[in-house]
């Protein structure tokens, strides 16, 4: 479904993107994790075309997505969703009028567009908000507004630039809850930036470490986190060890707390297995930051 | 920005022109011409309608309204025909406007108002108002009077007075202000006076020299080229005039030597004696002696009569300016009694009727010379005698005392050809002033500063004037008022599209420096149609070359592209998010971005089109409005 080859993109003299290439198929979810400045957002921006890369090239659907101008560009934008680390919402707007944005602008009648606005923040359980302001909303419920106006669209790709990275942590569950949700159904791709390492090993069906512009690692999520030796691998490895090894005591599951008395090998492994059978909906109980 | 217009947004931004330029240009062309209106009325207020009144006359408004009573009374005796009206009291003065009869709009008329009003109690200047007119103002006292001879020969001026150091050529009709003023103009242009600064002081003939010197090297390099020394006509009216004639009575008295005329006593009185002494030793030349004697009695007379005639007019022409209540009242009396103290003999005398006491002096010698005549009865050396004691009853013109009345004089007529340290020459058919100054400076050497003035300066009469200063606050107020419009909706509504124009940029990856240029070349653009545009609408090229508006408004509009971001800089975030939904530019500028921002003129253009932020599209939503 996308391609992305050699893909490089330079600010200056710092390099961004530095020959970046994957593949993704459809309804396949990509999570992509990385420190800061890793190029993990200028990623997702160049393959949604808000920024021009410097080379290389992306192919979606089979179609070279450096060619496309004008309203044939706007179709794919519309194709790919976004989703960004802010919500972005449209202050001068109802939450209703910022998920209908979309559909009008492409152009269907202003009541199909507010039918699908509506089913939209129903999926992410806003309906009783879609009168509101932005102005007047929670975190969380801004980014699932965000993520309605994505929806409304009904993208083949979604890109998902750290949706939950500004919230407070309570406010996270909420939106990984939907996103999982998401990825649960696979009837749409998702490349997912986050630094949620669980929920990354529980959605993703491939998992790509970034750094200095580069995907250092790329395959499965546990080949990428636990069996790599790539010093990348080892840091995140370390990480998910301090913040998250006390998660199967909060599980509060019998397995989970088997696993817990496992060797600490033994018990990455498991974890990362647990936590890929977790059913859709399930909610992190906000002890995933530690 | 070309994007933008190609994707359909050029007729939101041909009609955002559109609006700006006629909405502003009528707003301004309103502000302008209210000002002007305003203005014209606070005129026409203070000094009548255009034509009502001729002139002002201030009185001092302490004087109460007994001056006023009295002007009135002095202008009604003098002719009944004369308007007047108590115009506003301005600075602590009374204005009275004042309207001439018909008989009396002459030269002679206007130029008599003074004298007719002038002893009214806080007297304190006229302003004429006489209109239409072309003033000639600063016309140096030597050409006053060739200014009001060429004035009134032009067909188009129906008379021409002076008031002042100013001319004033009253026209038969307003239409011939401009022709007049050009012929004018030509005139003065044609002249001017070159003021040579000498280095230090030098006599008369040296001066003289200097000019001639001058003269003859102007004259070799243009022959067509007129030049003379500048000297005041006596005959002139006005109080450097006075001065002028007092001054050259007083050089007169002063090349008049007294000396002269003593030594002839003297050699009269010797021959008388000798006569005496022959007649007693029966001298057969007496018959010779006699004639010669009788010579030289003649000439005595002669230069007595001649010295009597110089006093007679000196004092005539200080008694005039001492009457004349002028500032050098009191310098004038003093110098006109300390020269009769020395023409009286030294006795304070009762200047100008007691000056000198030449008629007995004449009478002395008359009846002398009438029994030299007869030898009738006759002591001659009683004669002689009598003639010693008129020699020494003579009076000293002291040489010192009149070149120090001379320098007080000098000092009084600022511009007075006589300053030792100055040389003052007037030129006629001056083509190149600077060439004009450039050969003077060489044929006067380094030490000499020389000035090219110019002869006079013509301009409207004051109401003229001031209604160019009228219009002079029209094109400010009407540039102002473009000025603050253009930067409204340069900021309300430019200042966004530019921004928004660096968004996509951006987005394009295009260079900074590339999109710099391209924002502003569109900003200078949008400065130049609206700027110039809104000031072509207010006033047309009547107040302000269009071409200068057109650039002004585009280096303004240039300019202010470099701070577009600061004045109006469209928000990343709506932007990116709208872009990424798939949003085409110009309903993301009509649809996000401008509802966002200030409300301009594209706020109101656009939002009868707009699809979303309306109240309507709101109230669709229901409950249960998605399952419908």
């Amino acid at each position: 479904m996308l391609q992305v080859h050699q893909l490089t993109k330079r600010f200056g003299d710092h390099v961004a993107l530095d020959a970046v290439s994957f593949d993704l198929k459809a309804g396949e979810t990509l999570a992509i994790l990385g420190p800061s400045g890793s190029g993990k957002s200028t990623l997702l921006r160049c393959i949604q075309r808000l920024i021009a890369p410097d080379s290389g090239e992306i192919w979606f659907c089979g179609q070279p997505v450096s060619q496309l101008r004008g309203e044939e560009l706007r179709a794919y934008r519309r194709r790919v969703g976004f989703v960004f680390q802010h919500p972005h919402l449209i202050e001068h707007m109802t939450v209703l009028e910022n998920v209908a944005l979309g559909p009008v602008m492409a152009g269907l009648s202003t009541n199909v567009a507010l039918r699908l606005a509506a089913a939209a923040l129903e999926r992410v359980q806003l309906s009783d908000k879609a009168r509101a302001y932005p102005a007047s909303l929670s975190g969380g419920e801004r980014q699932r507004a965000a993520i309605a106006r994505t929806l409304a669209l009904e993208p083949q790709l979604i890109l998902w630039d750290e949706p939950t990275s500004a919230l407070d942590p309570i406010l996270v569950d909420e939106v990984l809850a939907i996103m999982a949700e998401l990825a649960s159904r696979r009837d749409r791709a998702m490349i997912v930036v986050t630094h949620e390492i669980p929920f990354a090993l529980a959605v993703a069906d491939r998992m790509a470490l970034m750094e200095r512009g580069k995907i250092v690692v790329q395959g499965e999520p546990e080949e990428v986190l636990v069996g790599s030796d790539a010093p990348l691998s080892r840091k995140f490895r370390r990480l998910y060890e301090v913040r998250y090894a006390g998660l199967y005591h909060h599980i509060g599951t019998r397995r989970g707390r088997k696993e817990a008395a496992r060797s600490r090998s033994q018990q990455r492994l498991a974890g990362a297995a647990l936590l890929r059978r977790l059913p859709a909906g399930w909610r992190w109980k906000g002890t995933i930051s530690g | 920005m070309l994007a933008l217009f190609r994707e359909g947004f050029w007729r939101d931004a041909l009609a955002l022109v559109i609006v700006a330029v006629v909405l502003g240009g009528l707003a301004v062309g309103a502000i302008g011409r209210g000002v002007e209106a305003y203005l014209t009325r606070a005129v026409s207020g203070l000094v009548g309608a255009p034509g009502e009144f001729d002139a002002v006359v201030h009185v001092r408004q302490d004087t109460g309204d007994q001056a006023l009573r009295l002007l009135g009374e002095r202008l009604a005796q003098s002719h009944p025909g004369f308007v007047y009206r108590r115009g506003p009291d301005l600075a602590g003065y009374r204005n009275v406007l004042i309207r001439f009869p018909r008989e009396l709009r002459t030269r002679e008329g206007f130029e008599s108002l003074r004298s007719l009003v002038e002893d009214v109690p806080g007297f304190d200047g006229i302003t004429y108002i006489v209109q239409p007119a072309v003033v000639i103002s600063e016309v140096h006292p030597a050409l006053r009077r060739e200014f009001l001879d060429y004035a009134a020969s032009l067909s188009e001026v129906e008379f021409a007075f002076a008031s002042g150091s100013s001319l004033w050529t009253v026209l038969r009709s307003p239409d011939d202000v401009e022709r007049v003023q050009r012929a004018l103009e030509a005139f003065v242009a044609s002249l001017a006076i070159l003021d040579l600064r000498l280095a230090a002081p030098l006599d008369l003939p040296l001066r003289e020299a200097m000019s001639r010197d001058v003269i003859a090297r102007l004259h070799e390099h243009d022959a067509a080229l007129r030049v003379m020394p500048l000297t005041v006509d006596p005959a002139e009216n006005g109080p450097s005039a006075d001065l002028f004639a007092a001054r050259e009575a007083i050089a007169r008295l002063g090349e008049l030597s007294s000396q002269e005329l003593r030594s002839r006593l003297l050699e009269a009185a010797d021959l008388v004696e000798s006569m005496a002494n022959g007649l007693q030793g029966e001298s057969s030349d007496d018959e010779a002696d006699l004639g010669y004697v009788l010579d030289a009695f003649a000439q005595a007379v002669d230069q007595l009569e001649l010295l009597e005639a110089r006093v007679a007019d000196l004092a005539r022409q200080l008694r005039g300016m001492a009457e004349g209540g002028q500032a050098s009242d009191v310098l004038i009396a003093l110098l006109l009694q300390k020269l009769m103290e020395r023409w009286g003999g030294g006795q304070p005398v009762e200047p100008p009727r007691s000056a000198v006491d030449v008629e007995t002096l004449r009478k002395g010698l008359d009846a002398i010379s009438a029994r030299l005549e007869s030898l009738e009865d006759l002591d001659l050396h009683q004669a002689a005698s009598a003639l010693r004691e008129l020699a020494t009853a003579l009076p000293e013109v002291d040489p010192e005392a009149s070149a120090r009345m001379l320098a007080v004089i000098d000092a009084l007529l600022q511009q007075s050809p006589q300053d030792p340290q100055r040389l003052l020459l007037m030129a006629r058919g001056v083509s190149d002033v600077r060439e004009l100054q450039r050969i003077v400076e060489t044929a006067a050497g380094d030490a000499v500063r020389v000035y090219v003035q110019s002869a006079g300066v013509v301009q409207p009469d004051p109401r003229t004037a001031m209604l160019q200063l009228l219009i002079g606050a029209r094109r400010a107020a009407t540039i102002l008022g473009a000025l603050l419009l253009f930067l409204l909706v340069y900021v309300f509504d430019a200042t966004t599209l530019l921004s928004f124009a660096r968004r996509c940029a951006e987005v394009r990856g295009e260079s900074r420096l590339k999109t710099g240029a391209e924002v502003a070349l569109w900003g200078g653009l949008f400065g130049a149609v609206t700027f110039g545009g809104m000031v072509w609408l207010a006033s047309g090229s009547e107040l302000i070359r269009f071409s200068l508006t057109l650039l002004a408004g585009a280096a303004m509009g240039a300019l202010l592209s470099l701070a577009s971001e600061r004045l109006g800089g469209v928000e990343r975030a709506p932007f990116l998010a709208a872009l990424s939904l798939g949003v085409a530019e110009p309903d993301l500028v009509r649809e996000v971005i401008i509802p966002a921002g200030r409300p301009g003129i594209l706020y109101w253009l656009t939002r009868p089109g707009r699809k979303l932020g309306r109240k309507d599209v709101i109230d669709r939503f229901r409950p249960g409005f998605a399952e419908r």
